[in-house]
């Protein structure tokens, strides 16, 4: 596989469809990873989600392939998680392009999904770790240029483009890391080149006893890295809720309420963006903007230990999206008040995202919702759960509680960016991936710390740092010469 | 500048030879210039300004030690002098970094200094087509043309001109040196040599550009007078391993396949290894008996409250010294200053030689007046009575700056003229000979109009080192680091050979046995690595009990041998208790073996990084290029890239300055102008 971009090619912000692109030596197997022909898996669709209430067949995809697909032709599937066509993420249409007959030159796919931040984010995500990297500024339009797609005179515009854009996005970088998170970003390098210099000066003056490497506390050091760069790297995943929106997810029994409660939220808000028919029996996504805020609403299939294969299927998916959520929305019956807690233990599982707590059918309960036992209950939960944001009593029928709920979503949302460690400490796609894999390969050096040799854990060490370095751009040999010397003294 | 028609008018001075390449300098790089290019049947003339100090080490009596190691090992594969010498003047050997794993592995001996200088004399003298001249060159000669300088030869002090091809200058620390110690300077090159005049002026004629850089070594002492009671004792490896390759005689590869021990090997591999790799390979008739030992010891507070009180006698800390010195060698005033919490710095006590009681005090650098040096010497364990025999000096010499020449040490600006060693900007001994070699092969290559030799970063620490010089320069004495080598997973000291001896074959410095020795060798590994990936083990009582022996896990389904050997408390010679055709007593090829195996999956990772960065080192800029007039180039990169014209566009990207935007916008030049 060669060296494969992608970015997308539409802007973001508010729109029907987006079009990601993908170009490269082998972007057509990358695609084939995440693709599948044919409609979403699991039998039928829910029908009342797609026009005209036609039951589509389940992905019966066998044998075709995007490599395969002739240039120029486009094919209908879906997008899903890497090789495994059951974590369905999106109904979409991929349009093929052969070498040399596509935009670059080279191989290439687009494709075209629904709108919405939290979607673009998802799709990118899912092509980086299928092996693509992020496209740098102008990049598709500097290959075009290199493979002869472009003609001579265009030449010196190209080039000034890639100076400009780059320009323009290292000052970007420049000014997005001022302040704290820069400083954070320098105290983790400033931690790694001392656990680099002290082995690297073991290795270049083996003989002074009193630089001699010590394991022990080269593993200290190392765990101390990898937990800052994790805090670092939750921190921006934090940030990154605020700027592209919130992935909230709807958990609870079957016929609590969960899907009417979605149609109060949705029904009412008039900027609905789209309307996706999930796989069935499982993911009902909603995406809105409600009051600025780019959300994504998940409505999973009730959680109950279930015989029938295709509903655990449904249960499966629920649980790993609750995973996956950066907000739990909890929905209990007030049917059964005195059942409250102990539903919301079995639903939360031990996960500690936050949630908020909707009290349903409350128009059926009325009597429960003004007594203390509501209020004693929410106490006791809340003693026990201290990611606990919020309980709301509404009637998703009747339209009460929900302004209250919006509320609660916004006021949540918003105290992400005041609490600490919530920094988007890096915007570029690029850079993200940058942290993360660096973040992957010092997570990789604790775990084979004792089986590692100097020479290799240096440079893994080395590589790591490379690759922070790459966010603000310095030279780590050069750096590292400097910073053997400023901290020992050795030599004849 | 004069030329050669002009000075002959003028009685005094005369035509005193005429040579394909001369080479002015007989120190490390010198010496493997002059011979690499004589060696391919040139005309050569070495001058040095003393016969007796040709191949001097003025500082440490030491060759290898880390990075450094693996350049002398680079040295011997592309069929240099240095190593073959060192290992027969060693009088203690070392490999360190044993337990650091492969990649930095890093051979070491201390040397007999005056018999190395002897030895290394009478090769030189030897040598075909060579003349070792005693001359101080003061000039060099040449016309301006409209295509720039054409250099004609060199003047020597008394008066010969000699006309070259090729000048080679291998200057070391001499041109205009100073040596300094407290409140005494005095005009002298190292170990009371004259120093070099006129031809820094010279240089600054032809328009190369100079700096001022200093450098310094330390107070020996006599043997007799140090209190061993109070000194440790660091003795040197038993294990005959030599700086040199020595490959088995093709006699010896015959040799009586053992029986394997109900082990399945594949039939034809049996044979194969039967034909290609002898039990037995006693290469080199090396002995290891009669080592001498280095002693170690510290300096105290007492030594360091010295210091801290005179330090108003210190030329370096006073401004007397304005040469910039390197950091990775700091003098012992410096270490005191910049790292005051430290209340010891360790010392190494090294012989100079069989045949003298002069031994090298390795860690106490300094310029500090001979009076100080004396005085925080006797608050030393060990050192206390020490008998003084040369004091510690601080030496500034003219250099220059590497960035004036290409990436075959030609200078851009006067065509055959090449610069290596100490000149360029280095420190070591290893590096400059290093650079003398290429230097050396270069002008031989050009005067036989073939392409020249230029190692990559890829391929060795030599390469490493020339690309940093040409394209980065330097603004202190440089020393090879390993941590400057990318890709030192691959430049490991055991593969040099496998690396370079291609090279140094094609260029004519290694000889057809050596060649031939070397295409056994290298069949021989291939051949174990894979008899190793296929041999089949199955989980028997003996293999499990072999493991078990090794705090290894038992096998519970079969494996190869090349599985066992990538557990970590496996070694290669390990596994001769399982399978009989382990080679046990040829130490390259087991380190070698085991290196390909244990490592492989950081190598391959190692390897497509390369081939990452080769992608770019291909893409050429030409050199008539006029960057000035790509307009989408920053200012800073246009400059830069004018002044360095750098050979590809890898080696632009690497110089400060030039940005991976201003990369693109020449990848889009290039593609946009093809040539």
């Amino acid at each position: 596989m060669g060296d494969i971009i992608a970015a997308f090619a539409t802007p973001p912000g508010v729109s029907g469809l987006q079009v990601l692109r993908v170009a490269g030596e082998g972007a057509a197997e990358l695609t084939d990873r995440i693709f599948t022909f044919g409609s979403l898996p699991g039998g039928k669709v829910a029908d009342s989600k797609l026009p005209g209430g036609k039951v589509a067949e389940s992905g019966k995809s066998v044998g075709r392939s995007v490599k395969a697909l002739p240039g120029y032709r486009a094919a209908f599937g879906y997008v899903h998680a890497l090789d495994n066509p059951a974590e369905a993420l999106d109904q979409c249409v991929i349009t093929r392009f052969r070498s040399p007959h596509s935009y670059t030159g080279e191989e290439q796919v687009e494709i075209s999904i629904h709108g919405g931040q939290a979607l673009r984010r998802m799709l990118l995500d899912l092509v980086l770790q299928a092996g693509a990297r992020p496209a740098e500024a102008g990049e598709f339009s500097k290959r075009a240029f290199l493979n002869g797609k472009m003609d001579l005179a265009q030449a010196e515009s190209v080039m000034e483009l890639i100076q400009a854009d780059t320009e323009r996005q290292q000052q970007a970088a420049v000014r997005q890391l001022e302040g704290a998170t820069r400083a954070a970003l320098a105290k983790i390098k400033d931690e790694i080149y001392a656990l680099l210099s002290a082995l690297e000066v073991d290795i270049e003056y083996p003989e002074y006893e009193d630089f001699t490497w010590g394991q022990q506390e080269g593993q200290a050091i190392l765990r101390k890295i990898t937990a800052s760069l994790e805090s670092l790297a939750f921190g921006n995943r934090q940030g990154r809720i605020l700027r592209d929106g919130m992935q909230v997810v709807l958990i609870g029994e079957p016929n609590v309420g969960k899907s009417s409660m979605l149609n109060a939220l949705a029904g009412e808000d008039r900027a609905i963006v789209t309307e996706v028919a999930g796989t069935t029996r499982d993911i009902i996504e909603l995406q809105m903007d409600m009051a600025g805020i780019p959300l994504v609403i998940y409505d999973t299939a009730g959680i109950r230990e279930s015989v029938d294969p295709i509903e655990k299927i449904g249960v499966d998916r629920t649980l790993k999206k609750r995973r996956e959520a950066d907000l739990l929305m909890l929905v209990v019956s007030a049917e059964e008040p005195e059942e409250i807690a102990q539903k919301v233990r079995l639903l939360l599982d031990g996960s500690t995202k936050p949630f908020i707590l909707l009290c349903n059918k409350i128009d059926l309960a009325e009597e429960f919702a003004k007594s203390v036992a509501w209020q004693e209950s929410v106490e006791a939960i809340r003693k026990d759960h201290a990611n606990l944001v919020e309980a709301i009593l509404v009637s998703a029928k009747k339209a009460w509680g929900i302004e209250e709920l919006k509320e609660a979503i916004t006021s949540h949302y918003e105290s992400l960016g005041n609490r600490g460690g919530a920094d988007l400490v890096l915007t570029s796609a690029r850079q993200q991936q940058l942290l993360e894999q660096a973040l992957a390969t010092f997570r990789q050096l604790e775990e084979d710390f004792t089986k590692l040799p100097a020479d290799i854990l240096a440079t893994g060490v080395r590589q790591g740092l490379e690759l922070l370095g790459e966010i603000t751009g310095e030279d780590v040999s050069e750096q590292m010469v400097e910073e053997i010397f400023a901290r020992f003294c050795i030599g004849k | 500048m004069r030329n050669v028609a002009d000075i002959l008018q003028e009685k005094k001075y005369y035509l005193a030879g005429e040579y394909d390449v001369v080479v002015v300098g007989a120190g490390h790089a010198g010496i493997e210039a002059a011979l690499a290019a004589a060696k391919q049947g040139f005309q050569v003339i070495l001058f040095t300004l003393s016969l007796d100090a040709v191949a001097n080490l003025p500082c440490n009596p030491n060759i290898g030690g880390s990075a450094k190691g693996q350049i002398v090992r680079e040295i011997a594969a592309l069929g240099g002098k240095m190593p073959e010498i060192a290992d027969e003047c060693g009088i203690q050997f070392r490999m360190l970094n044993r337990s650091k794993g492969p990649a930095v592995h890093a051979p070491r001996a201390q040397i007999d200094r005056r018999l190395y200088q002897i030895r290394m004399k009478q090769v030189l003298e030897q040598q075909e087509g060579l003349v070792l001249r005693q001359a101080e060159i003061i000039e060099l000669l040449g016309k301006r043309t409209d295509d720039g300088i054409v250099l004609e030869g060199v003047l020597s002090k008394t008066c010969g001109v000699y006309l070259a091809k090729k000048v080679i200058l291998t200057t070391g620390t001499y041109l205009d040196s100073r040596i300094i110690i407290g409140e005494t300077s005095y005009e002298g090159g190292p170990d009371n040599q004259f120093a070099a005049k006129g031809l820094a002026d010279s240089l600054r004629d032809f328009g190369l550009p100079l700096q001022r850089f200093k450098t310094g070594t330390p107070v020996r002492v006599n043997r007799k007078s140090l209190d061993f009671s109070k000194l440790e004792v660091q003795d040197g490896d038993e294990e005959p391993w030599t700086f040199s390759f020595h490959y088995d005689e093709p006699s010896q590869a015959a040799h009586e396949s053992q029986e394997s021990q109900a082990l399945q090997v594949p039939q034809e591999l049996q044979e194969l290894h039967a034909q290609q790799a002898p039990q037995a390979s006693q290469a080199p008739h090396v002995s290891r008996d009669n080592q001498l030992p280095c002693y170690v010891t510290w300096t105290g507070t007492a030594a360091h409250e010295i210091v801290r009180k005179n330090l108003d006698r210190s030329p370096l800390y006073s401004g007397e010294i304005e040469g910039v010195g390197p950091r990775y060698c700091p003098s012992f005033e410096d270490k005191v200053v910049k790292f005051p919490d430290r209340t010891r710095h360790q010392l190494f006590i090294e012989p100079t030689g069989r045949d003298t009681e002069e031994m090298y005090v390795q860690g106490l650098s300094s310029s500090m007046p001979e009076e100080i040096q004396v005085a925080f010497l006797r608050t030393i364990p060990g050192l206390e009575n020490a008998t003084v025999q040369r004091i510690g000096y601080a030496i500034e010499y003219e250099c220059l700056d590497p960035r004036c020449l290409q990436a075959d040490l030609m200078a851009k600006a006067v065509n055959g003229l090449y610069c290596a060693g100490q000149i360029n900007g280095t420190s070591g001994y290893e590096e400059a000979a290093g650079q003398g070699l290429i230097a050396g092969i270069n002008a031989a290559l050009s005067l036989q109009g073939k392409e020249h030799l230029i190692l990559d970063r890829s391929q060795a620490y030599i390469g490493v080192l020339i690309d940093d010089l040409v394209t980065k320069g330097t603004n202190e004495p440089y020393r090879m680091m390993s941590a400057r080598a990318e890709y030192r997973l691959l430049l490991r000291q055991d593969n040099a050979d496998l690396r370079l001896s291609e090279i140094g074959h094609s260029v004519g410095l290694l000889d057809e046995e050596q060649y031939q020795g070397f295409l056994r060798h290298k069949a021989r590994l291939e051949n174990e690595v894979k008899r190793l990936r296929q041999t089949k083990i199955s989980p028997s009582a003996e293999v499990n009990n072999f493991l078990e022996t090794k705090g290894s896990t038992p096998l519970e389904n079969g494996s190869t041998l090349a599985e066992i050997l990538k557990r970590p408390e496996i070694t290669y010679t390990d596994l001769a208790a399982i399978d009989g055709l382990i080679e046990t007593t040829n130490h390259v090829v087991a380190t070698s073996v085991e290196n390909e195996i244990k490592y492989e999956g950081y190598i391959r990772m190692e390897e497509r990084r390369i081939a990452k960065f080769r992608q770019m080192e291909m893409k050429l800029l030409p050199a008539e290029l006029d960057y000035s007039k790509i307009t989408a180039l920053r200012m800073e990169a246009r400059q830069k890239l004018s002044s360095i014209k750098p050979r590809n566009v890898g080696q632009a990207g690497r110089i400060s300055g030039v940005s991976p935007a201003d990369v693109a916008v020449l990848l889009v030049y290039l593609e946009a102008h093809p040539s």
